[in-house]
């Protein structure tokens, strides 16, 4: 019986883990219609192994889709599949590549995140930095000559899409747990010459980042100079004209 | 006490009546210079030419003085119809200058030093005019308005052949020649300037673009100014400009810059010394008698003026020397990223990439790039964060420094204009 309601515990929570990722693939960056729900996602957060996605595990179930829909290609079943990309080496080639690039540009162990109701910056180590103002409504987009970049909120979740050359596009999609403990990254990777996008998501915990006792400071002839901060300087209590903090759930 | 006012109100009418009957001869010796034959005022012209600095007050003394400087001031009709023409359009026409070399100038021959150097005011410049230069860096892009026309100025200096050069943060009407200019580009890589010069006669000297392209070799050198070579070509047309006044023209300018700046203050007192032609540009009909009280105190209040001018122009200095190292680092930086960007783009116009669409070399050179960039980016916005560390004391300084002495300057302009109104009634309404 206690077997029974483990398994049934178990399949359920699989079910909806199941139901989530789909989610997060199938959902489309355009116009995203859910209600906004700003989430406050600051703090510093640390890669929690444990909850990753295994790369094997979902290049093993992207390959078991794809021989599913060339079986079905083979039974003249072609309209279940995208027609303009066929199946064949090099798109097997193109999907180990896309795991492997996805599982390089998601490996940032530590992210420190500063948020507001009108933006959110988000440091990722050894990488360059996410940050996106708010728009009252929609997304906001920013070109440059690389690429461009579109960013905002889906429901309460925060996703940042890059849209490349050669037909290519990463997305970022977070979603903060119920208890505001663990955030959940989803990156995809989207190319025109995969039959469809590939996700991998990373766990992040949050963790509490302890007085350094310095203060850094950056300039142009000397770099980053750092100064100890005196015992006064550190019990300075917060300045209170500072930006109050985050509004959450305005609505 | 009524007897006491009335010897002071007899001993004011009488100072009065002495000045308009000197004002009576002055103009009739002056009317009498001018109908004298043209050779006799040229040889005057040429003669009367003095290497003194203050010529105008040296030689104002006398009648005689006066008379003969006025006939080289004025010129002749042939030099005045000749003036008519040429203030249309500036002396050097109109143009983009493309300054081609970026080695220096070559150094300034001293043999062709006028006698009498002007006096130069150069305004802070306008701020990058592109919206997308002027979102990047806002408080480099404000500062660097006020480092380049510092650079115009050690460039004028370094010639000398042009008088006190002076940086304003605003409009400097005593100046004998004031320039300004606007910020068009600006990447490390590229500077363009527009700078438009006008001699204190309103003559437009040149109004142009220059522009100047350098490579990193320009930036090897700490402590020499990357683009030297397009403020030389800005200083040579000056003086090319310069050089196309006619003496009188010359001479001419430092006594309007005077009277038209007594003239913002008072306006009906001045005015009557100079006229503009058809063109608009000033011409001078006469000269205050030296011992002229009014010309005395617009003397002194533009003395004044200089005071506070050079007050300011020692904050321009100081950020000069403070911003000079940290605003080389960062254009050399914000240049190579111009430089890259420019590479990517050909490659990307070209279809470089050798990588099969799909292949991981391929994802990883275009999201490498766009990383590059991005990480870019956050260097550079650090770099300016670093840059604003080590300036923003000094511009926020300055800032109220320019200020305060702007408010400086409008009060006392307020005071001195208020106090001189209150002279001129009391004069006129004791006369």
């Amino acid at each position: 019986m206690m077997a029974l309601k483990i398994s049934g515990k178990v399949s359920a929570l699989l079910l909806a883990g199941v139901v989530l990722l789909t989610a997060c693939q199938s959902q489309q960056l355009q116009n995203p219609t859910r209600e906004i729900v700003r989430i406050d996602f600051s703090g510093s957060w640390e890669m929690d192994y444990s909850l990753n996605d295994s790369i094997e595990a979902k290049v093993d179930a992207y390959f078991y889709r794809l021989r599913r829909q060339l079986d079905r290609q083979t039974n003249g079943r072609q309209y279940e599949s995208r027609a303009d990309i066929p199946i064949n080496n090099n798109t097997a080639r193109t999907v180990i590549a896309m795991a492997q690039f996805v599982e390089r540009i998601s490996r940032t162990q530590v992210m420190d995140i500063r948020q507001s109701f009108a933006d959110v910056v988000i440091e990722r180590e050894n990488t360059f930095t996410l940050n996106c103002e708010f728009a009252d409504s929609g997304l906001q987009i920013r070109n440059n000559p690389f690429g461009t970049e579109v960013c905002g909120w889906d429901g309460h979740q925060l996703i940042f899409h890059l849209k490349l050359p050669e037909g290519l596009a990463v997305q970022h999609r977070m979603t903060l747990s119920t208890d505001g403990e663990q955030l959940n990254v989803a990156t995809t990777m989207i190319s025109d010459r995969a039959p469809e996008p590939f996700t991998l998501n990373r766990s992040y915990s949050k963790f509490e980042r302890h007085d350094r006792g310095y203060q850094c400071e950056q300039t142009v002839e000397k770099g980053k100079v750092c100064r100890v901060l005196s015992g006064e300087a550190r019990s300075r209590p917060v300045d209170p004209n500072a930006p109050s903090s985050i509004l959450t759930n305005v609505e | 006490m009524l007897s006491n006012q009335v010897n002071e109100l007899c001993t004011i009418s009488a100072d009065f009546f002495k000045r308009l009957c000197l004002w009576l001869c002055f103009t009739l010796v002056l009317v009498g210079c001018v109908s004298q034959d043209r050779p006799a005022a040229e040889d005057s012209a040429s003669s009367q030419h003095s290497p003194s600095p203050y010529p105008l007050e040296a030689q104002a003394s006398s009648s005689r003085g006066v008379s003969k400087l006025f006939a080289a001031l004025i010129g002749d009709d042939t030099e005045r119809s000749e003036l008519a023409e040429s203030a249309q359009e500036p002396l050097l026409p109109r143009r983009l200058i493309q300054v081609a070399d970026i080695t220096r100038a070559q150094p300034i021959a001293m043999a062709m030093k006028p006698v009498r150097p002007l006096n130069v005011g150069i305004v802070a410049f306008e701020p990058l005019a592109s919206s997308l230069q002027r979102s990047q860096s806002p408080l480099v892009r404000k500062a660097e308005a006020r480092y380049l026309p510092y650079v115009l100025k050690q460039t004028l200096d370094r010639t000398s052949r042009w008088g006190v050069v002076r940086v304003m943060p605003g409009q400097h009407g005593s100046a004998e020649l004031n320039l300004e200019g606007t910020l068009l580009v600006s990447d490390g890589e590229r500077l363009m300037l527009r700078i438009s010069a006008k001699d204190s006669s309103g003559r437009l000297w040149l109004d142009r673009e220059y522009r100047l392209t350098v490579n990193e070799n320009a930036y090897k050198t700490l402590g020499q100014e990357p683009f030297q070579a397009l403020f030389d070509a800005v200083e040579s047309d000056l003086y090319r400009a310069f050089q196309r006044l006619t003496e009188a023209q010359r001479n001419q300018l430092p006594a309007l810059a005077l009277l038209t700046y007594g003239d913002r203050l008072l306006a009906d007192v001045f005015s009557r010394y100079f006229e503009a032609n058809s063109q608009g540009v000033l011409i001078l009909q006469g000269l205050p008698a030296d011992s002229d009280p009014m010309y005395r105190r617009i003397q002194q209040l533009r003395r004044y003026e200089y005071f506070f001018v050079d007050t300011a122009d020692e904050q321009y200095q100081s950020l000069f020397t403070e911003m000079q190292r940290t605003y080389h680092h960062w254009r050399q930086y914000s240049r190579e990223l111009v430089v890259y960007m420019r590479d990517y783009q050909a490659r990307q116009a070209g279809q470089a990439s050798g990588f099969r669409r799909g292949s991981l070399a391929a994802m990883n050179e275009v999201y490498s790039d766009y990383e590059w960039y991005r990480m870019q980016g956050r260097y550079l916005t650090e770099l300016s964060s670093g840059f604003n560390n080590q300036v923003l004391p000094t511009v926020l300084n300055l800032d109220d420094q320019v200020v305060h002495l702007e408010g400086g300057y409008e009060d006392q302009y307020r005071q001195w204009q208020k106090i001189l109104s209150q002279l001129i009634v009391l004069e006129r309404g004791q006369n």
